[in-house]
Order: structure tokens, then sequence, then C-alpha cells
């Protein structure tokens, strides 16, 4: 074998592999642009097996061959500017040129006798003009495309040209024979490379695909990180749909974004807002899916809008989901009047592009939400500090006035009409000093807040609580476990033992005792706080821990107080992970159970650890 | 009977009030009106104890107990201050008490009196 015969086999084999493969591709997505390549190679196929098998069969200078062949070199250019045209129209002049010229030539090959003589050269000429011609169109288009497509035009415009050589130098060999051989080695040469760059045209390998797509993928990534900082979802669609159409050379781009509360797609357009529901036109169908789509023909795949479709003269459409997780945000379109030359590369374009999109739209979203949880936590800031400042700022005067009033009382004769005003500024002054604690407790009982929680004995908190309490303290006794161990937020579990201590004491007798009981009860702890007071009504017993709630028995004069302070202990034991309840009788007296979680879920100890406590119990 | 219960405090109402109360209840009294002039004092009239306002201006009631520290001062503090969370100031400064204001007289005069009695 020549080196010549091996140039020869290896061009046929690939060849015969573009064949395949445009067969394929027919059959798989049925079309113009497909049903074209695929008789293109079809006749270069047929050309080079044709003249294998007939030397084979021994009638190698049968005639009818060189018929064969001759139609078959008239139809290649013919062809090749099909594909032009089934990309981009173009001008019908040239079209009718084209056709009118190869049926010419073909029927010149069949109707008139060899040898063709100065006839080859004509042919030649138009044959070697036509490919010429589809070769610069396809670098126009290559120049308008962009990533893969643009590097797979460039190789068809390439395999064009070269085509268009090696038609020429086979007509020169028509015209003088002498030259055969020397030119033979040339165009072996020129048809291998001629064959390699349809290769890798019409069907490249992955790795060239993902090396041409870099470029592109690399500018939406980079893209991107600008894109989350656009102020809304709209203008990020528009840069996304821009970003489509120079990548892909489509005709257009829109993005819908999926409105979870109208459940709509929203698309943006030059007229206005369009909504389309989930499985109409081809765009909701790929996003009720949850899958990408492609038609190339539109009008047909989605006959209820068939009108709108042809109004706007768009054909093919291509449309992937845009998703993140399963969250789902809106849906990728391309769109363009012909269905695009290489089908599977705008697919998992759109694709990539949709994904792309969802990143941001998703991060877009988390970005806008950690913003206003960031400024949401400002507010609080700046609103706990100002409450402490007021709080301060009024506690100060308060301290002066209430000692001063004291002072007052003990200097005065005890029954006389000043001693009784001085008792009165007295009690007024420790009236205001609550109010202002409950004022700041119902502003600061609406946020939310985690308990801190910290290991701790709730027995020890409670202690210090009712110490905490000044003189009352005397008249409250705290009984149960000697220690409760787990983890507490600490000045959260004081302040319910003192609110719950002090509403005791307050709608007690003045003599009357109240008993704090403190136990551990498995993974849980139990408060109990028991007065023997005036109690509370059944009626009352169901509002009781609603914010602004005051018994009915309760007289505003006699017992301070906005009526919080229930509430802010229900709070404080689901903080905890509990609840609070309450027993009472009317003139026998109360008590308050609060059951709170000892534990944070997070940590929690195994069992056994749990258990000395319970021994000391 | 020895040294007197500073009372630190840049508010002069509340100066003269907690004077008032204490003298009532038999305890001698001096009274400074911020940091820097109760160091002074510390100095000057070794006081028993110093009820110590936390927020004043030129010398605050944390650099107060600083510098109590930093000259190796052992001398019993009662943080008085209208701040939320007057226990959390006392840990914090080292103080071996706290009175939150607004205090009742009884409440001043027991926790004073912890200090004072032995």
């Amino acid at each position: 074998m020549t080196a010549q015969d091996f140039l020869s086999a290896v061009s046929q084999v690939i060849f015969l592999a573009l064949f395949v493969v445009a067969t394929v591709r027919l059959v798989r997505r049925p079309g113009w642009a497909t049903l074209d390549t695929f008789l293109f190679f079809a006749v270069i196929a047929g050309i080079l097996v044709a003249g294998d098998i007939a030397a084979l069969l021994g009638f190698e200078d049968d005639p009818t061959l060189s018929v064969v062949n001759w139609v078959g070199i008239a139809a290649m250019p013919f062809l090749l500017l099909r594909l032009v045209d089934d990309f981009r129209p173009q001008p019908i002049a040239i079209m009718a040129i084209a056709t009118i010229a190869f049926l010419g030539v073909a029927l010149t090959g069949i109707l008139v006798p060899q040898p063709w003589g100065l006839v080859s050269l004509v042919v030649v000429v138009h044959v070697v003009a036509l490919g010429a011609y589809a070769s610069l169109a396809f670098l126009r288009e290559a120049r308008r495309s962009n990533g893969v497509t643009r590097r797979r035009m460039q190789a068809v415009a390439i395999g064009s040209g070269l085509l268009a050589v090696v038609l020429l130098l086979v007509g020169v060999t028509v015209v003088v024979p002498d030259a055969q051989p020397a030119i033979g080695l040339v165009n072996q040469v020129v048809g291998l490379t001629l064959v390699v760059a349809y290769f890798v045209g019409f069907a490249p390998p992955a790795f060239l695909r993902r090396s041409w797509q870099e470029p592109t993928l690399r500018a939406l990534l980079a893209e991107a990180t600008q894109l989350v900082h656009l102020p809304d979802p709209r203008a990020i669609a528009r840069r996304m749909e821009e970003r489509a159409v120079a990548a892909t050379g489509a005709d257009g781009a829109r993005v819908g974004l999926w409105d979870e509360h109208a459940a709509v797609l929203l698309f943006d357009g030059p007229d206005g807002e369009r909504r389309v529901a989930p499985g109409g036109f081809i765009a909701g169908r790929a996003f009720q899916a949850q899958a990408p789509m492609f038609s190339s023909r539109a009008e047909r795949d989605a006959p209820a809008h068939a009108a709108e479709y042809r109004a706007t003269g768009i054909r093919a459409i291509a449309a992937a989901p845009i998703t993140s997780g399963d969250r789902r945000l809106g849906v990728f379109v391309v769109y363009a009047a012909r269905p695009p030359l290489f089908t599977d590369d705008v697919i998992s374009l759109i694709g990539l592009m949709a994904e792309q999109a969802a990143l941001v739209l998703r991060s877009h979203e988390l970005l806008r939400g950690a913003a206003q949880v960031r400024a949401m936590a400002e507010v609080t800031r700046l609103k706990d500090d100002f409450l402490s400042v007021v709080a301060h700022d009024v506690r100060t005067p308060l301290t002066t006035i209430l000692l001063n009033a004291e002072l007052l009382e003990d200097a005065l004769d005890g029954g006389s009409a000043n001693a009784r005003r001085a008792s009165s500024l007295r009690t007024e002054a420790l009236r205001l000093k609550q109010l202002v604690e409950d004022y700041l407790d119902v502003v600061r009982a609406d946020e939310a807040r985690p308990a801190r929680r910290e290991p701790g004995d709730l027995v020890s908190l409670a202690r210090e609580a009712i110490d905490g309490m000044g003189q009352d303290a005397a008249r409250v006794s705290v009984r149960g476990d000697a220690s409760v161990a787990g983890t507490y937020d600490g000045p959260r579990i004081q302040q319910l033992v003192q609110n719950l201590a002090s509403n005791a004491l307050k709608y007690s007798d003045p003599s009357a005792s109240v008993g704090v009981g403190v136990h551990a009860d498995g993974a849980d702890a139990t408060l109990e706080v028991t007065d023997h007071g005036i109690g509370i009504p059944e009626a009352d017993l169901t509002l009781l821990f609603e914010r602004f709630h005051r018994g009915q028995n309760t007289d505003d004069r006699r017992y301070g107080g906005l009526g919080l302070g229930l509430y802010i202990c229900k709070q404080i034991a689901e903080e905890h992970g509990g609840s609070i309840h309450v027993t009472s009788k009317v003139g026998v007296g109360s008590t308050f159970t609060v059951r709170i979680r000892r534990w944070a879920v997070s940590d929690e100890p195994a069992l056994d650890e749990a258990t000395p406590d319970e021994v000391a119990s | 009977m020895s040294g007197p219960v500073l009372v630190v405090d840049d508010d002069p109402a509340i100066r003269d009030a907690v004077r008032d109360v204490l003298e009532a209840a038999g305890m001698r009294v001096a009274t400074a009106q911020d940091g820097a002039d109760a160091l002074e004092q510390v100095l000057a009239e070794a006081p028993r104890l110093v009820l110590l306002d936390m927020r004043m201006p030129v010398m605050d009631g944390w650099r107060f107990a600083q510098a109590l520290r930093e000259r190796d001062l052992a001398l019993p503090v009662v943080v008085m201050t209208a701040a939320a969370d007057a226990r959390r100031w006392a840990e914090e400064i080292g103080a071996q008490g706290f009175v939150a204001k607004p205090f009742a007289v009884s409440d001043l005069v027991s926790t004073v009196e912890r200090f004072v009695a032995g």
C-alpha cells in the first residue's frame, strides 16, 4: 500500500463515519438541515465507495460509473449551498442559479456522451465557484456566532473551501490529463485535510466541544458575580437574554421568571409583561416537565399558539427550566426563524445558561435575604441601645424621688396629711418604676430571641432570683431537689421566677408566704410557684397568658402593672422548649407550673449523665 | 470606728439622697462626683465601702475599679447603677455586691449593712 493509498483509505473511513453520523442525526431529529447534511455526505460516500465496489466487481471503466460520479460532483456544491441556506436564508437568485446549474450539469452528464472535453471545464468552473461561495457564506456565519457554533462553522468553511480546491484540481486533470500523477498526490493530502475539517465541523469530539465552550462558560461565570448585585431579577434576566443571543447566534432569547404566588411565568418583553401558564407554549411545557425541550417547528409542536408563532416568524425554539435544587425559578428560552445547524450544541448551551441563571437568581435571592436580616439585626440593635439609654435616664431620677419620698415619709408624723402625701409619692414612684420595666419588657418581648443557654443549676438560679427581690425575699421559700443541672438562659429564667413570685406576693395577703418548688423530671425540669392568694376566676384562666390581659378581680390602683408578666413567662418557657400552666381557685390560691426542657436539643447529654441529679433528689 | 462609706455618683441629687439615707442609718458618708475624685478620696479617707455608679464623666465606674486593682487597693465595692443588668456589671468589674436603681431605702441599707456591720 502506497502512502497515497493510505491517505485515501483514511479519508474514506472518516467520510463513511460522517455519513453514519449524519444518518443517525436525520433519524433522531428529522428536518431540512439534517436532511441536507445527510444527502451531502451520502453523495461523498457514494462517490468514494462506488469506485471501489466497481473496481472490485471488475467494471471499473463502465461509463455509467462516470455518469454517477459526474452527477455526484455536480450535486456537492449545490448541497453545500442548501446547508448554508438552512442556517441563514440566502438570496433567492443564488439558490435559483445553483439549482438550475446543478440540473443542467447533471443532465449534460447523463445525455452528452463522453468525452465531455470543454463542457468539463465549464462544469468545473461552476462547481468551484459555488463551493467557494458556500465556504465564504459559512465563514460569514461563523463570525456572527460564538463558542462551539463559531468553531464548527469555521471548520465547515475550511472544509468547503478545500472541497472547492479538490474539485478545481480534479477539473485540471480532466483538462490536462498529464498532470494526473502530481495532482493526484496533492489532492489526497488536501482531501485528507478537508475530511478532518468536516469531521471537526460536523462531528466534533467531546474534548474539542469542551475546550470551545470554555471561554463562553468562563465569561458567563465572570459575569455571574456581577449579575448577582443587580437590583432585581428582571435586570438579571435581561442581561442573561443578551448573553444567550450573543453566545448562540439565535434571533432572540427570553427568561421567564416564575411567580409562585400567581403560578405563572412572567416574561418581560418590548410590548409589556407576558404571563405564561405552566404547560403553555414550548417554554411553559419545558417548565412543567422540568426538562429541556427543543422544537424545530413550533407551530406544529404547540398548535394552540401556532398563529402567534407564525405572526412572529419563530419556528425553532429551545427551552430549559431554571431550577436550583427543588426550587423552580423560571425558564430560559431561545428562538430563531430557522433551526440551528448544530442543534445539540445550542440545547446544551441553553441548559448550561439555565443552570447559570438558576445560580445567579438563587444567589441574588439569598443575598437580598441576608441584607434584610442584617438590616433587621441593625434595627434591633439600635432599638436595644435606645431603650437602654431611655431606661437608664428614667431610672436615675426615679431613684432620687423614691429615696426622698421615703425619707420624707419617715420624718413626718405618721397620721399627718403630709405623711400621707409622701407615702403617695413613694407608691407612685414604685408604680412608675414597674411601668418602665414593663414597657421595656413588652418591646423586648416582641423580638423573637433564641435562648442563650449555658450550663447551670435551676435551683441556684431560682434562689438567686428570689434573693434579688429585696425585702420580699423573706416571704418566699425555695424547696425541691438539691440541684437540677441543665443548660438555661440564666437571666431569662430569673425573670421568669421573679415575675411568678412577685405576682404570687402581689395577689396574696402581706403576711402569707409563697412556695417555689424546683424538680428534675427526666429530661425536663418543673418549677412550681404556689400562693394562698385571691385566686383567679375561671373566666380569666384561658386568657391569662395573653398580652395585656388583667384579671377581673384585680384593681388597677391596688395591683399595678401592664398585664405583661405572664405573657413574658410563657415566652420564656417556650424559649426553653416548654410550657406554662395554672390551676387556681378563687379565695384559695393559685399554682403556676412551668415545665421546660433541661437541655437544648444541641447539648442534650447521654442519659446516664443526666441521672446524678435524680439521685440527688 | 473606721472610714466612711464613699458614695460615687455624678448626679448630685442621688449623692444627697443616698447620703441622707445612710446617715439616717447611722453611718459616716463621704461623696465623690466621678472616678477620679473617688480615687483621691480613697487615698485620703480610706473608706470602708465604695457605692459606685457606673456611667460617669471623667472616669467611669469601670475605669475606677481598674484603677483600684492596679493600686492593689482591696476595698469592697457595691455597684449602684441604672443600667439594665446591675448584676452583670458587678461581676464584670469584680465588685462584691450591687443595688439596681431605682432602689428603696431598705434595699440600700440592707445591702450596705452586709459590708459595714462587721
